[in-house]
């Protein structure tokens, strides 16, 4: 005969549930890029936000990659700001590539449509090269634009948050002077978990 | 059937009807073509997802659920709730496993009826590199292998050899070392347990922007877990020393992995008493070189060459009516050196191939090369009587070539997979075999998942099947021998209880062929062939409110040899249940109860001198075990943990059914105990 605790223990494995989410400690690189643009969007201000309709969506720009677009699709089901979010693609960026003709009649269209988007996620791809990130930042001037990058270089062609690996966790640097610049107001929760944080447009910065 | 075993079964049936009412429990209602996790990083905060540990998509991380085989995961954390001190007995806790003692005193493992005393039917991996001698194909589950410096276990039951080839027979196991990274720093850990047995070991890891490295000293002296009897069966000679000696590098700088390692074992056994020197002195040494790219977004490669080395001095004793009569020392070298190379393309976004090729150069060095011929059974040594060269001086070398591919597609993206693949060997001495495997995944609610797997895999036979020759005549090798075969449908129903329970349930049925008969008068050869239907239920999850974690998984085993008749040895039914709960955030406490049903003895296994010579029924009986583990973590001091293992609680006396030629019960140990101390700095 068996000592009770035995079957006691058996027993006691089937004791009801209670339902507690877990957070996942692991997750693809583009997952993780894709909830922390989510979370920037909470502790930036844009320019009279308040008076924004609040049926009109917050707008994310994409450029250059498909390699996102599993992870905005649930990203765009979410609210933020009491706003709903809609995601935009921009292909490629050789059709982003400010032409010889700055006329371009085709060319100013595509900047305008990036200027309707708030952010503006510009992807680590194959055919990127900063030069080409930095046409487009200066082409949009000092449109309200949270531009986000992925790319080593990108804050100094004029990006406000860039994304970096350290190790094998997602940090980031903020550009505040080119925030600043697209009259933007990014929080302080934001900038104390930044890995690096350029204060100034001249080469004077504060090193976290 | 006696009235205790009535009542044993009374319950299970209790346990069995409960498992099956958690099988009705609602799923959670979710959008169905969400990925969860990127849920729940929406939840996370900055902070948090900050120390979220990035995936490559080139190492593609595919829930356990949803990944085209029946894989279990055991964790660091669960390793170390467990309080096990060997690989036997964290697999033996898994659905299908049963691990018993041979009378050598050496673990073997079988998944789902499917093993072998030299533990050749299941792959063993090493961070992913194959780890086997080429004479017996085996691998030790023992002491040898430091628990300590493992980050986590992937195991898979079923066949793999249209991935990894060879021995991927009944499973896979896959041991995953800590990375540098994980280590940090330096830790001191010191283990005791009881008749002297301890181990030691320091590791040290760090990791910078340039790439990482760690290393690891250990020393283990046990004469706790591998009791050995001699071949009268007499306990005065059951135990079994192993001193283990290994030195183990896992670093990575940019693309590059490598990873070198030295492990001597050694056997001292009650030879030493009687001759003074060594029973067996085992040398494995290993050489891992690794590149990894990413060529473009699509296109990952991965390109390995590794070194396996093994080296035995060993002495084999035989018996004259119960005295020792005759040693045997042998000696033996064996090399694998492979390349391989993986590739991954994404062929569509919803389409993955994984293709690659492996080339192996194997050769053995390998000779009986002298006897002592004792005048009693326990004689003053004087030394080697004969030193004459024995009957098999032997350099063999042989090269195999395979190739491999596999396809994923998603015909419903998030609900419906299917993976085809297949792998073609071509071995230079037992010629070519193809191992095709598909599965298809379904999701057709949201926590529910079903699988339908089949795969065909082979066992090329070892050296000591294909060369072996001895003095008298008996289990000569033999190379017309053709590989094993095993053949597997699987249905496999994953249903997750809310967010922190998961079910699983397996059907399957195997059919291997060509067993290669390993004892016996005359040649080894081709003969058996088994048929096994089964049924595995797991059930794990936790209660976080209540810190409080659990497992338990029950398997019923119907194995049939071919002519009918019962499979020696192994249990019809196992079950294996844990809890560990978390007390004051600084102990957790694990016990762990595991039952095994009656398993058939032999034909001609009728005397047991360990239980007086009595006659023996043709059955042993089942015996149920309790085991428990505490561990500290900064109780005491931030950097002190400090562990306790008490098992067989309630000291039940039990055995194993040993292989045929030793013709007795294996006694296993009664209560034991460990304690060990870990330090970080």
């Amino acid at each position: 005969m068996l000592p009770n605790p035995y079957i006691l223990v058996a027993l006691s494995l089937f004791v009801m549930p209670q339902a507690v989410q877990a957070s996942p400690t692991i997750a693809e690189e583009r997952q993780i890029k894709a909830a922390l643009v989510y979370n920037f969007i909470k502790f930036v201000e844009w320019p009279n936000e308040e008076s924004v309709d609040r049926d009109k969506p917050i707008t994310i720009g994409i450029i250059g990659s498909e390699g996102f677009t599993r992870a905005f699709d649930i990203i765009r089901r979410k609210k933020v700001k009491q706003r709903g979010i809609s995601v935009q693609y921009f292909s490629g960026y050789e059709r982003l590539i400010k032409p010889p003709d700055p006329g371009n009649e085709q060319w100013q269209k595509r900047i305008a449509a990036l200027r309707a988007c708030d952010v503006l996620l510009f992807c680590d791809c194959a055919d990127v090269h900063i030069e080409h990130a930095a046409g487009i930042i200066r082409a949009l001037g000092d449109s309200p634009i949270l531009t986000i990058g992925e790319t080593t270089g990108f804050l100094e062609s004029g990006g406000a948050i860039n994304f970096l690996m350290e190790k094998d966790k997602v940090r980031f640097e903020i550009n505040n002077a080119a925030a600043k610049r697209a009259k933007l107001q990014i929080r302080a929760q934001l900038l104390r978990v930044a890995k690096r944080v350029v204060a100034k447009r001249s080469s004077e910065r504060v090193e976290k | 059937m006696c009235k205790a075993k009535r009542t044993l079964m009374s319950r299970f049936r209790i346990v069995l009807i409960v498992t099956a009412l958690c099988s009705l429990w609602p799923p959670t209602p979710a959008h169905p073509q969400e990925p969860n996790d990127m849920e729940e990083l929406l939840d996370m905060s900055l902070e948090e997802l900050l120390e979220v540990t990035v995936v490559t998509p080139s190492r593609k991380l595919q829930s356990i659920d949803k990944a085209p085989a029946n894989i279990t995961v055991i964790t660091e954390k669960e390793i170390k709730d467990s309080g096990a001190q060997t690989l036997s007995d964290l697999l033996g806790r898994l659905p299908g496993v049963y691990i018993p003692t041979q009378g050598h005193g050496e673990d073997s493992m079988y998944i789902r009826s499917v093993g072998e005393r030299y533990n050749d039917k299941t792959l063993l991996l090493f961070d992913g590199y194959p780890l086997r001698d080429l004479y017996y194909s085996t691998y030790s589950l023992n002491e040898t292998v430091p628990l300590a410096n493992i980050d986590h276990i992937e195991v898979i039951r079923g066949p793999g050899s249209s991935l990894y080839g060879t021995n991927a027979f009944a499973g896979v196991i896959n041991i995953i070392t800590k990375a540098p990274k994980d280590i940090g720093g330096t830790e001191v850990l010191a283990g005791l347990g009881i008749r002297g047995s301890h181990h030691e070991h320091v590791l040290w890891g760090n990791q910078d922007e340039k790439g990482g490295l760690s290393i690891l000293a250990r020393y283990l002296d046990s004469d706790m877990y591998s009791l050995r009897f001699d071949e009268s069966g007499d306990p005065s000679g059951k135990t079994r020393y192993i001193r283990n000696s290994a030195v183990h590098f896992k670093g990575h700088r940019g693309n590059i992995d490598f990873q070198a390692g030295f492990y001597r074992t050694k056997l001292p056994d009650f030879m030493e008493a009687i001759t003074d020197v060594e029973n067996e002195t085992q040398d494995t040494a290993f050489f891992r070189l690794g590149y990894t790219k990413d060529i473009t977004e699509r296109l990952n490669m991965r390109t390995r060459t590794y070194a396996n080395l093994h080296w035995l001095d060993g002495r084999d004793l035989a018996y004259d009516g119960g005295a020792l009569d005759k040693i045997k020392e042998s000696s033996r070298e064996s090399q694998i050196y492979g390349l391989d190379t993986q590739w991954r393309y994404q062929l569509a976004q919803n389409n993955d191939l994984l293709f690659g090729a492996t080339y192996e150069y194997e050769n053995l060095d390998h000779s009986w090369s002298r006897e002592f011929d004792p005048p009693g059974s326990a004689p003053a040594f004087t030394g080697w009587v004969s030193a004459e060269p024995g009957p098999v001086p032997t350099s063999i070398s042989n090269q195999n070539l395979a190739v491999y591919a596999e396809d994923e597609m998603q015909l419903i993206e998030g609900v419906l997979s299917v993976t085809a693949g297949a792998r073609l060997d071509n071995y230079e001495e037992t010629g070519s075999r193809l191992s095709p495997r598909v599965v298809a995944v379904w999701e057709p609610i949201k926590g529910t998942v079903v699988k339908g797997l089949y795969g065909e895999a082979f066992r090329s036979p070892s050296y000591r099947e294909l060369y072996k020759q001895s003095d008298d005549g008996e289990n000569e090798g033999n190379t017309n021998l053709d590989p094993e075969i095993i053949k597997t449908t699987e249905l496999n129903l994953i249903q997750r209880l809310g967010n922190n329970h998961r079910l699983e349930v397996s059907l399957f049925r195997n059919e291997t062929s060509d067993f290669i008969k390993t004892l016996g008068d005359g040649n080894y050869t081709n003969l058996k062939s088994r048929e096994t239907r089964g049924i595995e239920l797991g059930l794990k999850g936790q209660f976080p409110q209540a810190e409080l974690q659990y497992f338990a998984n029950y398997t019923n085993l119907d194995a049939d040899e071919n002519d009918g008749s019962d499979v020696d040895g192994l249990p019809e039914q196992m079950f294996t249940a844990g809890l560990t709960y978390e007390a004051l955030k600084c102990v957790s406490i694990s016990p762990y109860f595991q039952y095994i049903g009656k398993r058939n003895r032999p034909a001609d296994y009728q005397t047991n001198p360990i239980d007086d010579g009595k006659t023996l029924i043709d059955l042993l009986g089942s015996f149920a075990l309790f085991n428990v583990a505490a561990h500290t973590t900064k109780a005491f001091h931030p950097d002190i943990e400090l562990a306790f293992a008490i098992t067989n609680v309630f000291d039940e006396k039990y055995y194993t059914v040993s292989e045929k030629s030793y013709k007795f019960d294996v006694e296993r140990p009664g209560r034991s105990f460990w304690m060990t101390l870990r330090y970080r700095f």
